[in-house]
């Protein structure tokens, strides 16, 4: 909730105005690392800066040695950092758990010790960004030279809490050109989307939280249209909270003159689930396609293996959500979905009848399901998975 | 490199100009700063009682300080005795249904001459809601009198505690409130000790928006008149969530309409007796001859805090009560126990008045059927304290000059 602060929008006042105030493009650099790290401290404290402050050092010169051995390493202690801060209990349980309980306790007691009460801030989104960056490097990518350049991709506040992941090909140039002429349309447009990013998420996504919440223990008594309500507003709520966070942190970059990947692009209106994930958390999805797709061989090795893949990728996509298993299994399931999407026309008859036939004709068929399909899969994301099916089956009337 | 990710397009509408969006948006905020000052300014509550469940913090709606200073100006001239009733649950009334609740009783035995105003509020501190209310209202209503409950050694914050601190800090951002050290010094200790940077500024940043925009204002207006968008435990399902706050009426529930053993059984009990046994535990030390005597520092910081909850000027019209707890348990105290109890209620009670309060307790001699739970009192048991608050009021009133002494 650090967008909902009074004390983040006073910031993001100050930082602006300062920012482009500043008379030259150099001290305005400085002046935007200054800010991202009192931003970092404020939310973070000192000691949340730590793991950040080790995985950028390590990344930056890891990136310039050139080695790849070293951006390899480098990408492991991202890894490392990632699963030991968010996924300790829950990797300790998977392994241990289940033929050395005593062991686990030990081990689950060893990372209570070892680690923070709560993960470092925004460790899910910069450790994805640092591994993006390393793997681009080693693949031949020109590394960031400027330490402070490196630190403002690394920190840059608004998109350090929720995303979107950052490629920083892309923004450098858009942080380079901000240091230009001061845009009236950016501070139009950036404030607008602010508006609609604080509309979505506090007016409406929160309001929709306590229905949900209120509603929710009353699913097995109420009516199955109501049921079917319920499950609409868990979609809207989802959707509204998550890219209404999106929109603030893309029109705070707008106001600085920076512009940050979308994120969402109306995905209920997507027409089949591989649609669907081209307008959902879209720069999550792109890096699952870059670096876990994809270098697992992607489509290249027919379709059993692509299927494999795609679970895999998908399993992690869902992991990458929270330490749970429900969001594996979340993830699973809309592996398996984009599986059968990609692959149902190879049926012998019935595939390409269903695609002529049905899909071809009556778009919103395609459109119906799809969201169907979605909205089946957020009780997966939000629920343990035996409630979950409950629930899913109590959709349906049984 | 892998493709570039789809960059945010910039907006691209014949219908937006950001200067026009800008202006529209100050223009919009004024508007209804102007409105809220406005509406909030006279009552909007008809036939006011009390805050009960529905129209409270637990039921997402939050009274605001010109909310309660309008019920109180509807209801009481300046040339009245003006009866401000803060604290916790038991003054609010829980337990005694709408038509039952003991300031109805108590407005009866003062007469015409007094207006009763209950802004007690569940888990609330005696410094809270009313309280603050009252010390805003000191000046414009010469004859006040403040009365709240509380327990021995109780929790005593002089700036009140959550979720009800927002009336503190509205009325402290609005300069309503005395300049008053003591109050400063412990609200300074607090913000450095319990507070981060970025709460403090938020609380700030809060309340000096809310004292030119009024934002709670016109939400309270709007949802206590039209309607309201947020559920909670008493309306959780549409349509009910949606109505109008003011559509929802009392439904505090009667303790009479429970048998007595329904009320006490036997789980409860136990769980109760032991609360009951170690409320003032924590703060005696018995000696050789198992006389219990208060230990110092608990009396130092009790004080400390009793010196700072109210300023000077509103010390002497503050009449605190001591809520006993029903006679089932203090039955099944041992003397001893009875005896720590007793010396509680005695230093706390000459603690108050050492400030300057009226302090008083209530309950002793209560019967157990007077009492719903270990606290709270049945209707019958509200007409009870009612009498004994009376009495107090009319002594603290004849003190003050408000009335003359009765013979």
């Amino acid at each position: 909730m650090i967008f909902t602060t009074y004390w983040f929008i006073a910031f993001t006042v100050l930082v602006v105005l300062a920012y482009h105030l500043i008379p030259r493009p150099s001290w305005k650099l400085g002046f935007l690392g200054a800010a991202c790290l009192v931003f970092h401290a404020h939310f973070a404290g000192p000691a949340g800066m730590a793991p950040i402050i080790v995985m950028m050092i390590a990344t930056y010169y890891a990136a310039l040695s050139g080695s790849r051995g070293l951006c390899l390493a480098a990408m492991g202690l991202c890894v490392f950092a990632l699963c030991f801060y968010k996924y300790a209990y829950f990797l300790v349980d998977l392994v241990f758990n289940g033929w050395n309980p005593v062991l686990a306790t030990h081990l689950r007691d060893l990372a209570f010790k070892a680690s923070p009460s709560a993960p470092p801030l925004g460790i899910s989104f910069f450790a994805f960004e640092f591994v993006h960056y390393l793997f681009e490097v080693r693949k031949g990518g020109e590394p960031i030279r400027n330490p402070l350049k490196f630190l403002l991709f690394s920190i840059f506040f608004p998109s350090l809490v929720a995303g979107p992941i950052k490629r920083y090909g892309q923004f450098l140039p858009t942080l380079e050109a901000s240091t230009g002429r001061f845009n009236l349309d950016n501070l139009g447009e950036g404030i607008f989307r602010i508006a609609t990013g604080y509309v979505k998420k506090v007016v409406i996504a929160d309001n929709l939280n306590l229905y949900v919440d209120a509603y929710q223990p009353d699913f097995a008594s109420m009516g199955i249209a109501s049921r079917w309500i319920l499950l609409g507003a868990i979609g809207a709520r989802i959707l509204l909270d998550f890219s209404g966070y999106s929109d603030i942190a893309i029109g705070v970059a707008r106001l600085l003159g920076i512009t940050l990947p979308e994120n969402f692009n109306w995905p209920y209106l997507a027409r089949n689930i591989q649609d669907f994930w081209q307008r959902w958390h879209i720069s999550l999805t792109l890096w699952i396609r870059d670096y876990i797709y994809i270098p697992l061989g992607g489509n290249r090795y027919g379709v059993p293996r692509r299927v494999l893949n795609g679970l895999i990728a998908f399993a992690l996509c869902g992991l990458w959500h929270g330490p749970a298993w429900h969001f594996v299994v979340w993830g699973v399931y809309h592996g398996i979905g984009l599986g059968v999407c990609a692959s149902y026309r190879r049926i012998p008859v019935l595939g390409e009848l269903l695609h002529t036939q049905i899909f071809g004709r009556e778009p919103l068929t395609g459109l119906l399901l799809t969201q169907i399909f979605v909205l089946l899969g957020w009780l997966l994301f939000f629920y343990p998975v035996h409630d979950a099916l409950t629930m899913a089956g109590l959709l349906f009337g049984q | 490199m892998s493709d570039p990710l789809p960059g945010s397009p910039p907006l691209r509408s014949p219908f937006f100009r950001p200067l026009t969006f800008a202006v529209g948006i100050a223009l919009g905020l004024a508007v209804c700063s102007l409105v809220a000052r406005r509406v909030s300014h006279e009552s909007y509550h008809p036939g006011f009682t009390r805050f009960h469940l529905r129209i409270s913090p637990e039921a997402q709606y939050y009274p605001t300080l010109d909310e309660m200073r309008g019920i109180v100006r509807s209801m009481c001239r300046t040339d009245q005795t003006l009866v401000i009733v803060g604290g916790n649950s038991i003054f609010n009334g829980v337990g005694q249904p709408d038509g039952k609740v003991w300031t109805g009783a108590l407005q009866s035995n003062l007469g015409d001459n007094f207006v009763v105003v209950n802004l007690a509020f569940r888990g609330a501190l005696c410094t809270d809601g009313g309280a603050v209310v009252a010390e805003a209202l000191r000046t414009e209503y010469p004859h006040l009198i403040y009365v709240a409950n509380t327990s021995p050694f109780g929790s005593l914050a002089p700036f009140g505690t959550e979720p009800y601190r927002y009336v503190f800090w509205e009325a402290r951002s609005r300069g309503v409130l005395e300049d008053f050290k003591p109050r400063d010094e412990a609200l300074a200790t607090f913000a450095r000790t319990q507070q981060t940077m970025g709460e403090r500024f938020d609380i700030w940043s809060r309340a000096t928006l809310d004292r030119f925009l009024r934002f709670r204002d016109i939400w309270n207006y709007i949802g206590f008149n039209y309607f309201f968008t947020i559920p909670n435990p008493t309306t959780p399902h549409i349509p009910e969530a949606t109505w109008a706050r003011g559509r929802l009426p009392d439904i505090e529930a009667d303790f009479d309409a429970f048998p007595f053993e329904n009320r006490f059984r036997p789980e409860i009990r136990t769980a109760e007796l032991k609360i009951v046994r170690g409320f003032s535990w924590s703060f005696y030390d018995a000696d050789a001859n198992g006389d219990w005597h208060v230990k110092a520092k608990a009396l130092a910081d009790y004080d400390g805090a009793v010196e700072a909850a109210f300023p000077d000027d509103l010390k002497p019209r503050t009449l605190i009560m001591l809520s006993r707890n029903c006679r089932l348990y203090l039955d099944q105290l041992t003397p001893s126990e009875l005896a720590r109890d007793d010396n509680a209620y005695r230093d706390c009670e000459a603690l108050w008045q050492k400030h300057g309060y009226s302090c008083a307790e209530y309950g002793r001699d209560y019967s157990a059927t007077d009492f719903g739970d270990r606290t709270h009192l049945t209707a019958e048991g509200g007409v009870k304290l009612a009498a004994d608050v009376a009495n107090r009021v009319q002594t603290l009133a004849a003190k003050l000059g408000y009335t003359t002494p009765q013979p």
